[in-house]
């Protein structure tokens, strides 16, 4: 059983941009990332683009995305990768297995954001979180279902 | 100069609505409150108590200041942020408050960004907003905020008021610290200049 993995670039204000200057850390990521993938999704409206495919299969989903997406996962051991190019449509948030979002020290006011407004409540669990040189804060984290609320003592 | 800087709990998706309780703030419907209390812990607590003894003063909007009024004159001095909270100046943007029985409390008068400008011209450490959604937007559209600090918790809202809503004038920051609390909160610090 495959996974759905998303890569987006984001501003601080969660606009999903196009990668810009690729520093060393943010290179080997990538890298790293790229080595799991066993093929590659692409969403129109979500994820117009894909990464050097290298040879392996690209999927365009063009119907019913929950149903295609779920039989691509059984069809693939390794990971399903997506990479954002615009805001993600709840049903493809709900068959999100783990998200890697590099955050840009820059806000822009204005453009299409990775969660947008009636995204699902989500919580989610830390797989590593760290900073490049160029102050880009590389998150990866493993989706683990609806959120914990309380009152803070 | 006195340094402005605003600390706030942000959900990964930019939410800074009621992290604290269910029922701090439902305004516009808001039904997620509450949403920080999986994630406090030790190392929390010591950057919070090592941010606020830096302050000079305090700077909040109504909603926190009455959240901190009613909880924080009633701890006593030695605690990390009842000590600095009830000791020193607390500025508050009000439209509707004029009094308080809170030791300290300075309403400011007319245009916020205006009497926040002439407040940072002053001499001094630091000027801090400590939650204050409404007033922080306020101030970041008017670029008077030096520095942000962030606790980027791992929770996506899908609805709330937003740090940065749209229309927040777009600028370039520059991440001065990052750090990574136990329970996997993300430290972000970033200066404006």
């Amino acid at each position: 059983m495959g996974k759905l993995t998303v890569t987006a670039f984001l501003t601080l204000d969660g606009v999903v941009r196009g990668p810009g200057v690729i520093d060393r850390e943010m290179r080997a990521a990538l890298a790293r990332w790229r080595r799991r993938a066993a093929a590659f999704l692409q969403v129109k409206g979500v994820s117009d683009e894909c990464p050097d495919r290298g040879g392996l299969p690209r999927h365009v989903v063009t119907g019913d995305l929950i149903a295609e997406v779920r039989a691509l996962k059984a069809r693939y051991d390794g990971e399903l990768q997506l990479h954002s190019t615009g805001s993600l449509p709840a049903a493809l948030e709900d068959l999100v297995e783990e998200y890697r979002l590099l955050v840009f020290p820059a806000v822009l006011g204005e453009g299409h954001r990775l969660f947008p407004d009636g995204a699902l409540p989500l919580a989610l669990c830390p797989l590593s979180t760290v900073a490049t040189s160029t102050g880009v804060v590389i998150h990866e984290y493993a989706a683990a279902g609806a959120p914990t609320l309380g009152a803070m003592a | 100069m006195t340094t402005l800087t605003a600390t706030a709990y942000v959900s990964l998706d930019g939410v800074v609505q009621a992290p604290g309780t269910p029922s701090e703030d439902p305004r516009d419907g808001f039904d997620l409150g509450g949403w920080l209390y999986p994630y406090h812990d030790a190392v929390m607590a010591e950057y919070t108590a090592d941010w606020f003894s830096r302050a000079d003063a305090f700077l909040l909007g109504r909603r926190t200041y009455e959240i901190f009024a009613g909880r924080w004159p009633s701890v006593g001095g030695s605690d990390p942020i009842a000590g600095p909270l009830n000791s020193l100046p607390k500025y508050v943007a009000s439209r509707t408050l004029t009094r308080s029985s809170w030791q300290g409390t300075v309403f400011l008068r007319g245009d916020v960004a205006t009497a926040v400008a002439e407040l940072k011209a002053e001499p001094g450490r630091e000027l801090q907003v400590h939650g204050s959604g409404e007033l922080l937007r306020t101030l970041t559209a008017a670029g008077l905020v030096d520095e942000y600090r962030l606790w980027v918790l791992p929770v996506v809202l899908g609805r709330g008021h937003r740090l940065f809503p749209p229309g927040t004038p777009a600028r370039t920051l520059w991440l001065a610290e990052h750090r990574v609390t136990g329970k996997g909160v993300s430290v972000q610090v970033y200066r404006t200049v």
